[in-house]
């Protein structure tokens, strides 16, 4: 036997079985890798690095069982399609029954299945009554003629294979094309669009009458580069980035004054309260009150040596007795009282934690980031970013515009945690603003009421729904409806999805619900559907067939 | 062997479980306890009998059902044993008596020490070192609150074994405290005077809460009061109020609090004080009319008919165990069905009792799982413990339809060990409360829960029947080279048809799985630990198909790798759970985790044996040679 030329056995190799079974394998390791991973990774990074990857190249902090460079998933999905695909090429035949019979009895069952799904997906009783419709017209035809069970054979691993196919691109076009916004509103409020999460973008609005305004939104990828000029013909002037600040948190200058005027009296007061050794019975009984209080009492008489007993006031009445002991219980106890109160500050941000900094480090204020009036009263501190799925960063810009005359129309200091600010150009408003990126719609929706049920006597949710109205002039369409938990509103053919996600009570008035609704513009969102439903399909079809045969054959042995 | 002998033993064992159709009894002292268990109650949203919420609270406590009087005897010395009802009665009506009871299990030795407990067995103090009563906690209850507020801020996966014993027992304290306060201002003899007293208390509470609030000193015991008083059961049935509409079950706090002080007290009320009286004074017949009035106006108001109708169902369902019951069947079943391997044609007539016990077992199970069905008004499966169920009747009906096809006794083994395992890992699951939980909203579907959830589930059954046809397959052929001939090509046809299915069964449940996602956030698939163990049992079913029918493997080969199956499917069916709150997790997890390490040791073990061991039998079943080997 000649040695196949080295094409043929690369070829050979690609679409063999090994190859495979090696893809399921190293599949099956990489799923658990990946798993492991996002214990200490998080989801959204694990996932980034593992799935949506045609390598995993070993980082400093992953655990000592890391490859040092492993297959991505896009690299085995891809080389699992060339397998699947070249394998069916390869070992393709026709059949005895005439390439014009196979054909017809694989349209048919395609387009049959494709039409079930297309159309009566949303009525699971039809769905599944049609598929066992299907399965049996298909059998039939099988055995019509001696020949075609041979011809009809393989249509069931065909369509298994087909479907994944499917399954693997759809979900390739889903984390291309897939973009997820979300639509927050009070009931009564009326929106057009929604928002992303973790996109930003710098609007400049001006409005044309009343109604319409003109926006011209410049997107994150352009704002994160300082020094960077844009320019736009809707706009009479250029923008440029002065400063970019990946994550911040807005700093007024008046409340961080009051804040640390708050911090200082309340440290005076603690100071006052533990100046000497003969107040400390009075503040253990005091402390006795809360098991926070005794908790720091506890540890404070730890580091002196004492272990505390059941009752704090006898205990501190005898320590009050020994001077030293006592004064060093004290400076404890300040310690600890003083750390838990600026650490109370600390973790509410903003201004209150720039009032701890201002007193313990002794830090000013910053000069004014920027020339506009807002930025005389408010400063940005650079934040570290957070790459975590649930963390929301919130972005800062400084930016400089220049009129079309070379005039300078001063600098601003945005963020999301800032209002529109107006900057006036040859008597014309604009409106300027650092927001979460919009994605307008068609139509508008209006919160109408929310619900939002308990289990009684728990906090376990039951329910929770929204009632919706939604209006497009364009096409005359004006309806109400209930948006809930595992009964999301489709649009446009299924590419645009509301779900219920969020729900909760309105910060100024308890009254009134919110809700919010996760938005996602899918145009691959049908690939699932039908990529699940040719292999179910194709197995049953498979693996019934084998089964009769085994039946058959023992029966007649 | 006597040929009526083998129908007489299964007759039998079909009577046992009947036997317990006839519901619980009432002690000879006429003590109303299955009227007061079937008695309907709202707990953590669940509406339940008073004697699910009695058991699920003692197991809480005790890990047990039942209360031991005596723990300080031994078994055979006839220790006072009281079912979970009676304990709940004695512990509500007189809290005073229930306070002496030992009913709480401390096994850490540092929490003994913590709390002062006596740690050494002393039959003369009644102490046996682990059972201890609220009268003996309460001393040192501050030291344990303490404890507990310091562990608080420990995340959950850095606690030690001390720590979390520390956050049990103060879970079981404050599920004991809730259930104390069940009928606070019902207790005092007379409802009238309770009601002023409670009214006065939870003023005092008020006031000390606006304290609080100001940043005042405020009376912490009365504080501490109301909030155990606040996490009472509901027990007061909804008002049929004017607006239309029921209300919700409250607890007795709440009823106070929201009707006056002159308007008549709630029909509840009153019954509720009469039996206490009643028990009070030891008066049985007299409780049991206050029972049958309470039950009877509620039946006058047609407003409760489906508590009234689920108290005494749910009530049978607990008393009867069905799962207990399959689980002693199915190691009896399992025993005879090995046997059998020994002198099969001798033995025919003991595999005929074996098929015929896991035929009961597999009807237990059904029957089980349908009470647990109706009881709950959802599909089969809703959490881990149910899962388990499930798995162990799918598992039963497998091999008994293998045991069908191939009458070896191996599908009536292969049914008896998962249906054994099963159960007894669904018992361990037990322990941590109430198996019959809410559901939270996104799992608040029904046709999904039907679906994806019942596929999948029969997507590891299956997975499992295949892995432990393997698991035989490599010890029977190590102890007895011969049955390796004889039995091979069946054991191959068994394992081809089971990873079949079962890679039909994991692929549409995953899939279906990730349809649900899609309908409910929008994705279909999200690379979550639950989904990637699903998907890894698909793939690894895929891999021994495409393995075998490319003829990379044979007989020995499949039964290799079906066997590795054990370790995917119980990877994604507990080790993902154990994932998402660290390895270190608390309670059954954590000892299960060693259990997982054990179970995957064994079955490495046991390929490795195979392996090395056995002879790569070829197969008849696939002569064809792998068309696309590569030229060597």
């Amino acid at each position: 036997m000649t040695k196949p030329s080295f094409p043929l056995r690369v070829w050979n190799f690609l679409t063999s079985f090994k190859l495979a079974v090696l893809v399921f394998a190293v599949s099956i390791l990489l799923v658990f890798f990946g798993t492991l991973a996002q214990v200490h990774e998080g989801l959204y990074l694990a996932q980034e690095r593992w799935f949506k990857s045609w390598f995993v190249v070993r980082q400093s902090g992953d655990v000592w069982w890391t490859p040092p460079v492993f297959p991505g998933g896009y690299l085995l999905g891809t080389i699992f399609l060339i397998n699947m695909l070249g394998a069916h090429f390869r070992r393709f035949k026709f059949p005895p029954g005439g390439w014009l019979t196979l054909i017809l009895h694989y349209l048919l069952v395609m387009a049959a299945l494709f039409a079930i799904t297309r159309y009566l997906l949303w009525t699971p009783m039809f769905f599944a009554l049609s598929l066992l419709c299907l399965l049996g017209a298909d059998f039939f035809l099988c055995m019509l003629g001696k020949k075609l069970p041979a011809s009809g054979r393989k249509i069931g691993i065909d369509a298994v294979h087909l479907g994944i196919a499917v399954l693997l691109l759809g979900q390739l076009a889903t984390d291309l094309f897939a973009r997820e916004t979300h639509l927050a509103f009070r009931e009564g409020e009326t929106k057009q669009y929604s928002e992303s999460h973790q996109d930003i973008e710098l609007a400049v609005c001006a409005d044309v009458d009343a109604e319409n305004e003109t926006v011209v939104s410049i997107p994150q990828d352009l704002l994160t580069k300082p020094g960077a000029t844009l320019t736009h013909e809707k706009l009479p002037f250029t923008v440029k980035v002065e400063q970019w600040q990946g994550n911040s948190d807005l700093v007024s200058r008046e409340e961080a004054t009051q804040s640390a005027a708050t911090l200082n009296q309340a440290l005076a007061t603690l100071e006052s309260k533990y100046s000497s050794v003969a107040l400390l019975p009075a503040a253990a009984e005091a402390a006795q009150a809360s098991p926070g209080r005794v908790l720091v009492w506890q540890e404070a008489l730890k580091s002196v040596g004492v272990t505390a007993g059941e009752d704090l006031v006898a205990t501190a009445k005898t320590i009050s007795q020994d001077a030293t002991k006592a004064n060093t219980l004290l400076g404890e106890l300040k310690q600890r009282f003083r750390r838990e109160m600026t650490e109370r500050f600390q973790s509410q941000g903003g201004s209150a934690a720039f009032a701890v900094q201002q007193i313990q480090d002794g830090a000013g204020f910053p000069e004014p980031q920027a020339k506009s009036p807002v930025a005389q009263r408010y400063f940005t501190i650079t934040l570290p970013e957070r790459r975590d799925m649930d963390a929301r960063n919130i972005p800062a810009a400084v930016v400089s515009l220049t009129g079309r005359d070379g005039r300078d129309l001063s600098s601003w200091l945005l963020t999301p945690s800032l209002k529109e600010q107006t900057v006036s150009v040859d008597g014309r408003d604009y409106r300027l603003s650092l927001r979460f990126a919009r994605a307008y719609h068609p139509f508008s929706m209006t919160l109408l009421k929310t619900t939002h049920e308990k289990y009684a006597g728990t906090d376990t949710p039951k329910d929770f729904r929204s009632k919706v109205r939604i209006q497009d002039k364009a096409r005359h369409e004006d309806r109400e409806v209930e948006i809930f938990m595992n009964s999301p509103l489709r649009f446009d053919q299924g590419n645009l999805t509301f779900y219920q996600s969020q729900m909760g009570r309105d910060a100024a008035n308890a009254n009134r619900g919110t809700s919010e609704l996760q938005v996602v513009q899918n145009p691959g969102w049908f690939s699932p559907y039908f990529g699940c439903a040719l292999v179910a399909y194709g197995m049953c079809r498979h693996f019934l067939l084998h089964l009769l045969r085994f039946i058959s054959r023992k029966k007649s042995p | 062997m006597k040929k009526w002998l083998p129908h007489l033993l299964i007759f039998l064992c079909v009577l046992w479980p009947l036997s317990f159709l006839r519901g619980p009894k009432n002690p000879d002292s006429g003590l109303p306890l299955r009227e007061f268990g079937a008695l309907p109650v709202v707990n953590k949203g669940r509406h339940q009998p008073m004697d699910s919420l009695a058991r699920n609270s003692l197991i809480l406590l005790r890990q047990k059902q039942t209360l031991n009087l005596e723990p300080w005897k031994g078994d055979l010395e006839s220790p006072q044993i009281i079912s979970a009802t009676e304990w709940l009665m004695e512990l509500v009506f007189t809290p005073t008596v229930g306070d002496t009871r030992p009913c709480f299990r401390v096994d850490n030795d540092d929490i003994k020490g913590l709390l002062n407990l006596p740690a050494h067995p002393d039959k003369d103090q009644h102490v046996d070192g682990k059972h201890y009563s609220w009268n003996q906690l309460a001393p040192k209850f501050s030291a344990l609150r303490r404890e507990t507020m310091r562990i608080a801020a420990i995340k959950a996966d850095l606690r030690n074994a001390y720590e979390r014993a520390v956050v049990d027992l103060s879970d079981a304290t404050s599920v004991y405290q809730m259930l104390r306060a069940t009928f606070t201002p019902c207790l005092k003899g007379d409802l009238a005077t309770g009601l002023t007293d409670y009214r006065a208390q939870l003023a005092q509470g008020q006031d000390a809460f606006e304290a609080r609030m100001d940043g005042k000193d405020a009376d912490e015991k009365i504080l501490a009061w109301v909030q155990v008083e606040f996490s009472a059961p509901l027990v007061i049935p909804p008002h049929d109020n004017a607006k239309g509409g029921l209300s919700e079950w409250q607890n007795i706090l709440q009823e106070i609090r929201t009707t006056a002080a002159t308007a008549e007290q709630h029909h509840s009320l009153r019954s509720y004080a009469a039996m206490a009286a009643a028990y009070q004074a030891k008066d049985y017949p007299a409780m049991t009319t206050a029972i049958k009035d309470y039950r009877d106006w509620m039946e006058s108001t047609k407003l409760y008919t489906t508590d009234l109708k689920k108290g005494p169902r749910e009530q049978l369902y607990n008393f009867m165990e069905p799962f207990y019951r399959a689980m002693v069947l199915s190691v009896l079943a399992l025993l005879l069905g090995i046997s059998v391997w020994f002198a099969p044609e001798k033995l025919a007539k003991v595999r005929f009792v074996a098929v015929g016990l896991m035929v009961i077992v597999m009807l237990l199970l059904m029957g089980g799982i349908l009470a647990r069905m109706f009881l709950e008004g959802r599909p089969p499966v809703t959490n881990l413990y149910s899962s388990a169920l499930f798995i162990g009747w799918a598992a039963c009906l497998l091999g008994l339809v293998l045991e069908w096809i191939w009458p070896y006794s191996i599908g009536v083994v292969v049914a008896a060990l998962v249906g054994f395992c099963t159960l007894l890992i669904a018992h361990f699951l037990s322990l941590s409360g109430d198996t019959m939980v809410m559901l939270q909203a996104v799992l608040d579907t029904n046709f999904w829960l039907a679906t994806h959830v019942v596929i999948v589930t029969l997507g590891y059954a299956s997975t499992y029947v295949a892995g432990i046809l393997g698991l035989i397959y490599v010890v029977r052929s190590l102890a007895d080279r011969s049955s390796q001939e004889r039995l091979g090509k069946a054991f191959s046809s068994m394992v081809f048809g089971i990873v079949c299915f079962a890679t039909l069964f994991s692929f549409v449940g995953t899939v279906l799985g990730g349809i649900w996602a899609d309908q409910s956030w929008g994705r279909f698939w999200g690379w979550d630990p639950k989904e990637n163990g699903a998907l890894i049992i698909v793939l690894w079913n895929a891999l021994v198909l495409h393995a075998r029918l490319g003829g990379l493997v044979k007989e020995r080969g499949m039964m290799l790798l079906a066997i590795f199956g054990n370790v995917v499917t119980s990877w994604s069916w507990f080790g993902t759970n154990m994932l998402g709150i660290g390895l270190h997790s608390y309670g059954f997890i954590n000892a299960a985790f060693y259990g997982l390490l054990s179970w995957v040791g064994i079955n490495l073990l046991l390929i490795l044996l195979g392996g090395t061991l056995l002879s790569a039998r070829s197969n008849s079943r696939k002569p064809k040679a792998p068309a696309d080997a590569l030229p060597a």
